[in-house]
């Protein structure tokens, strides 16, 4: 298909080709076969690194996912209390203990390395020290805070010790940890983990085992035919570093690549007109959000002089059309936020209440929290100080930039005045991180189990072990996250997340903008059944080409494959 | 016979100790300011989690900074002495790793946009300066001027919504093609090639119609020169009384060798970029956002050389262009 399509060459090809004696690259093979195809993936940057531990970004998440293997797997209904919904992966079983303070996992007997090596308990302990130490750098080890310890009571066995029980502790072991080959990770100096071969080579379990590696150009990874789980449908799949966003797009509408995710509103509708490509929409588990600093930039133990009022705060967000700004920036890839959490992680999204958007009502409350005009001004002030607040936006952004625009526009119409200051990222988080700051375009990308809630929200996430940059303290908030996330009970943790969420709503720290929908832009030669919001990489192993949409590409190198 | 060689030779050291100079200060420069700039290597990404305050300040002193800025200095000054330029935080290897596969690629294609340049832009400039103010040279002008005026990152998105988009006459992005490895030699020397193309063409556009603007006036002045009026007089031929003219015109043009070379470097991050050519330009730019200070001042070293070696060379050529300069 690529050779059809650049019709420049074809004379140079056919005379050079003659040349050079060289034949087609195509090998005869069976093209019939259910499994098969090659899928070529844009990515939006090149990973830094394969090592599980040190992994941050979804494009290097993307292959450690489909060449690794967890101890079992998170349901598509997200849930994160005891084991319920989890399927098994590299365990094929396991056991709880009688007080829950571990969990004995049985490993499959039949589970191999890419190498070869038989996958042992060992592999699993020392997977665990090296995620668990700080030496080795792995933003997951405050993740895995509450496993004790990884003992081998056999080859085949790995018991998870747990500090306290907590209906979290399933998920905890089993969500955060890869299993890497302890086989290739003896004597390893821990600081100088990144550097070890297996962080460019990775060696897995996964239903793709990794083949190579040019540095800024493709990584490849190979169906493992001699999978415990069973070979990948696709024969290969090509993940392509492509970070100018133009490009990449360009060459999912040209054919040169099958995949890339996330579409924005303009490329989507292009996407939407071109024949081979069909698009696939799945709800990121990310909310942006308007964040306001309750405290004083000044003096951090002081309220702040305007945000530090609630009444402010609700006002703001009621003189704000979040729909609007919603569907002008996003149009039909998102859609209004409910509060710090995005939909699918809320067990009852249909008993909260947002703040309605109501310019009278915001009106009327500033008013009677003695915020007020004065002839001269169209900006209210109280006591002396003026309505005025400084938004931060990251300057990469051009999303937040335009949302950030609308915000101006719709609460100047409340007397509220507001200044955008566009900053670099590394700038920005600066500022955020020391409280100097008004409000700021911020936004999170959440993972199942909703610990992001105390993560960002709660008092103690307030100084430097957390993230609560803006101040923000509820008792009530704080005492049903605890809830919540402690409640064996799922009845009583869902009514606690109803109340933690409508107490934060209530409160507006922030006005809650937008979910994202990611859509992802597919070549329609391949049938990728179902993209989970945990991410499009889940399904990559069971993605299809049905045998009559193969392309020249599908059939290269056959008979030298596998 | 010593006398003059004894001269060239110092001012040949002298000119190096220059170029030193030059690559220490540009470095010094960007490991302070660097350093500087709000955030580092490990400063919380805008919306992940971050890892608690404790476990930042470890990390950082793993890397050495907690240490006081004229300390990693010191440190670094001495490991770069040895030949080690450090750990690149972004891309978790050796700097020298990294700057191993990337600068090939900056050099390849800065060779060929180079050599591009300065060939055609010397032969477009020097047929309008002896065909100055006619109808071809107004157009070619006219042309050049636009071509110059382009911004790179423009033209790359011309070329790649053009060429690749509607034309499909080439790939979008890369070095080659994903199934490369799949292919017979034939086929990978196409695709070399047609992945190379348009950035090639794209970075020597522009170096070409500076070239030409240059050599046109260059060869203008030259053409009235009273040599030339004389050996025109005697009646030397047309392509002989070119070449007398083309030769006294260099003098100038050399000169611009030497800034090409840092111009092409920074057109080169952008067409990188658009391209996906995964080059020294664009992994700088990466760097300077990811605070990668080890990365980015082995970076500056790699361009203040580049750029200083530049200007050797021109100078050199500039030399064996005039004698008028050996003389001086």
């Amino acid at each position: 298909m690529i050779a059809q399509r650049r019709v420049f060459f074809p004379v140079l090809l056919t005379i050079v080709c003659t040349l050079l004696g060289c034949g087609g690259d195509t090998a005869p093979s069976d093209d019939q076969r259910a499994e098969g195809g090659t899928v070529v993936i844009a990515l939006a940057a090149e990973p830094a690194t394969l090592l599980p531990p040190l992994v941050g970004s979804d494009h290097e998440q993307a292959i450690v996912e489909v060449v690794y293997d967890r101890l079992a797997d998170i349901g598509p209904a997200l849930g994160t209390v005891g084991d319920a919904g989890f399927t098994p992966r590299l365990a094929s079983a396991w056991q709880w203990a009688a007080d829950s303070m571990s969990i004995a996992f049985t490993l499959q007997p039949s589970a191999r390395w890419h190498d070869g090596a038989i996958v042992t308990s060992a592999d699993v302990r020392r997977s665990f020290a090296l995620y668990t130490d700080p030496r080795a750098e792995s933003r997951n080890a405050q993740l895995l805070a509450n496993i004790d310890s990884v003992s081998t009571p056999d080859p085949q066995t790995a018991t998870f010790w747990f500090k306290r029980r907590s209906p979290q502790q399933f998920y905890d072991a089993v969500h955060h940890l890869f299993v890497m080959p302890a086989h290739l990770l003896v004597n390893v100096d821990l600081a100088q983990l990144a550097t070890v071969p297996l962080a460019r080579s990775p060696v897995g379990t996964g239903r793709f085992a990794f083949v190579g590696w040019t540095s800024g150009q493709r990584i490849e990874l190979r169906s493992d035919t001699s999978n415990y789980r069973g070979r990948a449908m696709l024969d290969r799949v090509y993940f392509v570093p492509t970070p100018d966003f133009g490009a990449a797009t360009v060459k999912l509408f040209t054919g040169e690549a099958d995949f890339f995710t996330p579409l924005n509103r303009e490329s989507l509708e292009q996407a939407l007109r071109t024949p081979s490509v069909r698009v696939w929409s799945y709800p990121a588990l990310r909310y942006l959000h308007l964040a306001f600093n309750l405290r004083d930039p000044a003096n951090r133990a002081r309220p702040h002089p305007v945000l530090g009022d609630v009444a402010v705060r609700r006002a703001l967000s009621m003189a704000t059309n979040r729909e609007r700004v919603v569907r002008t920036v996003f149009d039909s890839i998102g859609s209004v936020a409910i509060g710090p959490a995005p939909r699918a992680l809320l067990p009852d999204e249909s008993l909260l209440r947002p703040i309605p958007y109501d310019v009278d009502g915001a009106r009327a409350l500033l008013d009677s929290a003695g915020w007020v005009l004065s002839p001269t001004d169209s900006v209210r002030s109280r006591g002396g100080v003026r309505l005025r607040i400084e938004v931060l936006v990251p300057s990469v952004s051009l999303n937040r930039d335009r949302m950030a625009v609308l915000l101006q526009d719709q609460l100047r119409m409340v007397g509220a005045e507001v200044v955008l200051q566009r900053l670099e990222p590394n700038a920005l988080v600066k500022r955020t991180s020391k409280g100097e700051f008004d409000s700021w375009m911020g936004g999170w990308n959440t993972s199942p189990g909703l610990v992001g809630l105390r993560q960002v929200w709660s008092t103690r996430a307030i100084g430097g072990e957390g993230d609560n940059t803006g101040g923000y303290s509820s008792s009530t908030f704080d005492a049903n996250v605890d809830t919540a996330l402690t409640a064996f009970d799922p009845i009583v943790a869902r009514r606690a997340v109803n109340r933690a969420m409508q107490t934060i709503i209530d409160d507006a720290p922030a006005i809650w903008l937008v979910e994202e929908v990611s859509p992802s832009g597919m070549s329609s030669r391949i049938d990728p059944g179902v993209l989970p919001s945990t991410g499009w990489w889940h399904g990559l192993p069971d993605w299809r080409i049905p045998p009559s949409r193969r392309n020249d590409r599908d059939r290269a190198g056959l008979g030298t494959a596998n | 016979m010593a006398q003059p060689r004894q001269t060239l030779l110092s001012r040949v050291v002298g000119r190096l100790l220059q170029a030193v100079l030059v690559v220490w200060a540009a470095t010094t420069a960007a490991f302070v300011l660097l350093r500087a700039a709000p955030g580092d290597p490990y400063t919380t990404s805008l919306d992940g989690f971050s890892v608690p305050d404790s476990t930042r300040a470890l990390w950082r002193a793993q890397r050495g900074l907690d240490q006081p800025l004229p300390t990693q200095y010191v440190l670094w000054l001495r490991n770069a002495a040895r030949g080690n330029l450090g750990y690149s935080t972004m891309y978790k290897r050796p700097v020298f790793d990294v700057l191993r596969e990337v600068l090939p690629r900056t050099l390849l294609l800065m060779g060929l946009a180079l050599g591009t340049s300065i060939l055609c832009g010397m032969a477009i400039g020097a047929w309008q300066g002896t065909r100055a103010d006619t109808t071809g040279d107004q157009w070619v002008s006219t042309f050049s001027m636009i071509a110059y005026s382009l911004p790179e990152f423009w033209l790359a998105l011309l070329m790649l919504q053009l060429f690749v988009q509607s034309l499909g006459w080439f790939p979008a992005t890369g070095i080659v093609d994903a199934t490369y490895d799949l292919m017979s030699p034939g086929r990978q020397l196409l695709d070399r090639l047609e992945h190379l193309a348009l950035p090639w063409f794209t970075l020597s556009l522009v170096g070409t119609a500076w070239f030409a603007r240059f050599q046109r006036s260059s060869m203008i002045d030259a053409w009235r020169q009273p040599h030339v009026r004389t050996a025109r007089a005697k009646g030397l031929a047309g392509r002989g009384v070119r070449r007398h003219a083309w030769r006294t015109s260099l003098v100038p043009v050399i000169t611009l060798f030497g800034l090409l070379f840092p111009a092409l470097l920074g057109g080169a991050v952008f067409v990188e970029r658009v391209f996906s050519w995964p080059g020294m330009g664009y992994t700088t730019i990466l760097a300077v956002g990811a605070r990668d200070y080890e990365l980015v001042t082995a970076a500056v070293i790699v361009g203040s050389t580049m750029t200083a070696l530049g200007s050797l060379i021109a100078d050199g050529l500039q030399q064996l262009a005039d004698p008028r300069t050996r003389a001086s």
